[in-house]
């Protein structure tokens, strides 16, 4: 069986290498340029402010406030049945494909692994141009996860994108041609790297990190646009003299983890950014007593200056990986007979979270899956953790969920009409250990002092679901339960639709106030790419690349990974139309 | 298995560490050929079947072991504690002694280490500070 998925593997690089512009090693790169597309719409702060009813999806989870929800009413609960493939496009790399396509008029831009960009005409798939940032393999050193990237950034005539090398680069959104390119960390794989989906606010192009795994100190910045001058930069783990410092002991926050590497969400109401932190660096929490602020948070930020107004911590001296980066959803709902602002999140450790947008108190908190490490939350907000379910050096234990959750990067779709989350699950435990005799930090080597291995969750009928929970209380309203884990992430529809795929190849429409499956298509791999819901001359498509990777065949252990096997690699857009 | 692996590394983690700084004569060449087949059969994958990486980091060259701005070098240990505890990634610590060892054996020639008539042990490799790469 291994032999055979690595004959696949090399096939595809092979493939890839013939069919041209694909790179492999070295500092070469291959831009394509095509005659521009004949009109490319400027993408205002306007537009951006009104992404939610925009004809294309504009920005990673389509508007300011995440909900990845669309207005368009041409694909419905009666006819979705009918939905059939206009084109598909094959991206020939073997790794995990996580982005949605954004789409800006006519112009559909896809960010694929290993930073190549793709721009083909969103309604033939006609090929635009393509873009091969030249990534130096010392980046690799210390990318956790699989060589993802989860979207361009649209604004003014330029698409923006992260790289595993820490840089971001501006591109020409008609031609692809590179408008500039930053170093946003000097050095590539000594801790950092970079994965995210940026995003404009207010003039601010905001960018987040990675490498809570190799002891890089975390941080959101903000640069300029036009110049990618940086306006900006907040860490996430404060130095000693800063708010929050005296949460570590001395010396831990330089390399405390905390990374910010999947987009936030915007409140323009409050003129609030709302961005999430990751886990505390290293994993061993008995080198770092203290709260660790503000791993494992969602932050209340000024767009403009990178000021912290509030913080909200979920899982406090975390040693389980339960990072916070999951984008907090905005959304109004009425609970207990009160109209709120809220935001939602799914939270690593198991617990669906409720809390407070305007100022970052807890509001209600309720698992969506087995959480042993996580009890509660007290009366304050604050978490309960458990003592005994603690990994401490020379100690393993059994907890729930997994490092990797309960849930992970992937969105959580908001439906106003039903006022409903849909939480892509995972349902895990594992044993996890501290290590005797832990080492120091060490760039370019993982940092973590601790081992690990997923479990089932005892007596479980499977790894994974997709859940429907009510906003307002916390509940779940339905369940469609799978032996896979689900990893990805969804759209939804003011039809009552929501569409969302599995590792097993399969593309689904569910009904989003039952969950019956109104209509399913098998895909060329499994799906982990966020879907997407757009309109083009009063057509309504619905897209989503298939291309199967991410932590879970990579970390999911020997229980899990088996299961994979027989998915193959690659990654292929899929347009859908009635 | 977490539980052999960590007992193990507990036992290795207390012996008195190695002075070492040649790492050449470290392994034996029967000890690195066993180590092609193992790297083939379960790093591979991920690793590259050069030590080139693919969606995991290369293990030979610079590209695997520079540290910028005269930063501490990575060690035999540094590679062999990681590898042991969490590599392969599908199933961390599955593999047995003599293979890890036999992996870490490959992973210096394939850095320019010469073999020697010494063979390598599971406590040598886990407290060794000798450079991968001189």
């Amino acid at each position: 069986m291994k032999a055979r998925f690595t004959g696949r593997v090399l096939a595809l690089i092979a493939g890839a290498g013939v069919a041209g512009g694909l790179v492999i090693g070295g500092f070469v790169h291959h831009p394509r340029v095509a005659s521009a597309a004949a009109d490319y719409p400027a993408v205002t702060d306007d537009r951006l402010a009104g992404g939610a009813s925009d004809d294309g999806w504009l920005m990673y989870l389509r508007s300011y406030d995440s909900q990845a929800h669309v207005p368009f009413t041409q694909i419905t609960a009666d006819n979705v049945s009918q939905l059939k493939e206009v084109f598909t496009y094959s991206m020939p790399i073997p790794n995990g494909f996580e982005a949605p396509p954004i789409v800006n008029g006519h112009e559909l831009i896809y960010s694929a692994p290993l930073n190549h960009v793709y721009a083909l005409d969103a309604t033939s798939g006609k090929f635009l141009w393509k873009y091969d940032y030249p990534l130096p393999k010392k980046a690799l050193r210390t990318v956790c996860c699989d060589v993802v990237n989860r979207g361009v950034a649209l604004y003014g005539a330029n698409a923006y994108f992260e790289t595993l090398d820490n840089h971001v680069v501006a591109l020409d959104a008609a031609t692809g041609k590179v408008v500039w390119n930053k170093a946003i960390y000097p050095e590539a794989g000594v801790g950092y790297f970079m994965t995210g989906a940026p995003m404009i606010v207010k003039g601010n192009l905001i960018v987040g990190d990675g490498g809570g795994e190799y002891g890089a100190r975390g941080f959101i910045a903000a640069l300029d646009p036009a110049t990618g001058a940086q306006k900006w930069r907040t860490y996430t783990v404060p130095a000693p003299n800063e708010p929050g410092g005296n949460t570590w002991p001395a010396g831990m926050y330089k390399h405390g983890g905390g990374n910010t590497w999947v987009s936030g969400s915007y409140d323009a109401e409050t003129d609030t950014l709302l961005w999430g932190v990751g886990n505390p660096g290293p994993w061993l929490s008995d080198l770092r007593p203290g709260k660790n602020l503000y791993t494992d948070s969602i932050l209340g930020m000024d767009p403009s200056t990178g000021k912290i107004k509030w913080y909200f911590q979920e899982t406090p001296n975390d040693p389980w990986d339960y990072d916070g980066v999951n984008t907090p959803i905005l959304a109004d709902v009425t609970i207990d007979g009160t109209p709120r602002k809220v935001f939602y999140k799914a939270s690593r450790n198991g617990y669906f979270l409720v809390v407070d947008r305007t100022n970052g108190k807890l509001i209600l908190a309720k698992p969506f899956t087995k959480a042993t490490s996580v009890s509660g939350y007290d009366a304050n907000g604050v978490a309960v953790e458990n003592p005994a379910n603690f990994p401490h050096e020379g100690k393993q234990v059994t907890t729930c969920p997994a490092f990797f959750g309960g849930n992970n990067w992937w969105s959580e779709s908001f439906d106003p009409k039903t006022g409903y989350a849909y939480v892509s699950t995972m349902k895990t435990c594992m044993t996890i250990a501290g290590q005797k005799a832990p080492d120091p930090f060490k760039a370019g080597l993982g940092y973590l002092d601790e081992t690990f291995q997923v479990q089932p969750v005892p007596g479980s009928n499977g790894w994974g679901a997709l859940q429907a929970i009510d906003v307002a209380t916390g509940k779940q309203v339905w369940t469609h339960d799978t032996k896979l884990p689900w990893n990805d992430g969804q759209v939804s529809t003011d039809t009552g639709l929501v569409f969302s795929g599995s590792p097993d190849q399969t593309f689904y429409a569910f009904d989003s106030k039952t969950g019956k499956v109104l209509w399913k298509h098998h895909m060329s791999s499994g799906v982990i790419g966020q879907p997407v819901s757009y309109q083009v001359d009063g057509k309504q498509y619905v897209a989503v690349a298939a291309g199967w990777g991410g932590v879970s065949p990579l970390w999911g252990g020997p229980k899990m990974v088996p299961e994979f096997k027989s998915i193959p690699l690659g990654g292929k857009l899929y347009v859908f139309s009635l | 298995m977490l539980v052999t692996v960590t007992a193990a590394t507990l036992l290795a983690a207390v012996t008195i560490p190695s002075a070492a700084t040649q790492t050449g004569g470290l392994y034996t060449s029967k000890q690195a050929a066993a180590g092609a087949t193992a790297y083939a059969q379960n790093c591979a994958r991920c690793h590259g079947a050069n030590l080139e990486g693919v969606s995991a980091p290369p293990l030979r060259g610079s590209d695997f072991t520079s540290v910028p701005g005269g930063g501490a070098k990575l060690t035999v240990h540094d590679i062999f504690k990681y590898m042991t505890s969490l590599m392969p990634a599908g199933n961390p610590g599955s593999l047995t002694h003599d293979q890890y060892v036999a992996v870490m054996a490959f992973i210096l020639k394939q850095n320019g280490n010469a073999a020697a008539s010494k063979a390598l042990t599971y406590s040598t490799a886990m407290t060794s500070t000798a450079p991968i790469r001189k």
